[in-house]
């Protein structure tokens, strides 16, 4: 075996691994991003109290803020501004089960989100939005489904 | 010309992960389609014809000769797919491994000066 074609790739696997780990990964929000997050209006409850909303856009380069940091019951609108399709669901890619073990083809019926995960089960248009409201605390990332290369995390407290 | 075990272990492999996506996204295309980096439009027929290029590949790789060209195509590919999708690299992960595997067909058959 050519020793120096091992170290190549090698040095391939490291240069891949380490640019995932620089680029790829959705990191949770530093105290800068979450300084930018601002909530974007109220939900007014039956009961009298008062819930955030937050809306984060999807564009042509993404979800901005990438990162955002809500509490248990918040609801989280996604604005889609981009020229393409929006699907936003839990991570992975394709089968969304991080946010509740459920895969896509078990709570997206035909479009319809039938047990309440975090899953748009529909691609939307540009110029269109979806919500979502957080009934527990965690760290989701999620992506856009119909591109998957673009991400982010909502931080549930 | 008989194959080495090892050798067709390594073609039904690379083989299989280029035959499946093709059949897959005839059932659930959106899945596939997020794959595509932006500046491919994603349509079901860009991502028909890019099924019918990793048909031809694996095929090639399977039964074809001078298989180091596939398998360097093959390879390409999947470090592409992981390099426009570094966000989903724990589902990709696995495409790192499939293309070193290539790769090692590359390395099997490319022609040297003798």
């Amino acid at each position: 075996m050519n020793a120096r074609l091992l170290w190549i790739l090698i040095i391939v696997v490291i240069v891949i691994v380490g640019a995932w780990f620089a680029f790829g990964r959705t990191m949770e929000p530093t105290a800068e991003e979450m300084a930018t997050t601002t909530p974007t209006g109220t939900v007014e409850q039956p009961s009298g109290t008062t819930l955030e909303s937050t809306t984060i856009t999807y564009s042509d380069t993404g979800f901005s803020p990438s990162s955002v940091r809500v509490a248990v019951g918040d609801t989280v609108t996604f604005t889609n501004t981009s020229s393409g399709d929006m699907w936003v669901g839990a991570d992975e890619h394709p089968t969304h089960t991080n946010y509740d073990g459920t895969s896509t083809r078990e709570h997206c019926a035909d479009g319809t989100n039938t047990n309440g995960s975090f899953d748009q089960c529909v691609r939307s248009a540009p110029n269109t939005t979806w919500s979502y409201t957080f009934t527990k605390a965690g760290s989701f990332d999620y992506h856009n489904h119909a591109r998957a290369a673009h991400g982010g995390t909502v931080v549930v407290e | 010309m008989r194959v080495p075990l090892a050798e067709l272990l390594l073609r039904l492999g690379v083989a299989f992960s280029f035959l499946y996506p093709p059949i897959a996204a005839f059932f659930d295309p959106d899945s596939w389609l997020g794959y595509f980096p932006a500046f491919i439009p994603a349509s079901m027929t860009a991502l028909h014809v890019f099924g019918a290029i990793e048909i031809v590949i694996a095929l090639w790789i399977l039964f074809g000769k001078r298989i180091w060209i596939p398998s360097a195509a093959a390879a390409a590919m999947l470090l592409a797919i992981v390099i426009f999708n570094l966000g989903q690299f724990d589902v990709l992960f696995r495409d790192v491994s499939i293309a070193l595997m290539a790769l090692a067909l590359v390395w099997m058959h490319f022609p040297r000066r003798t």
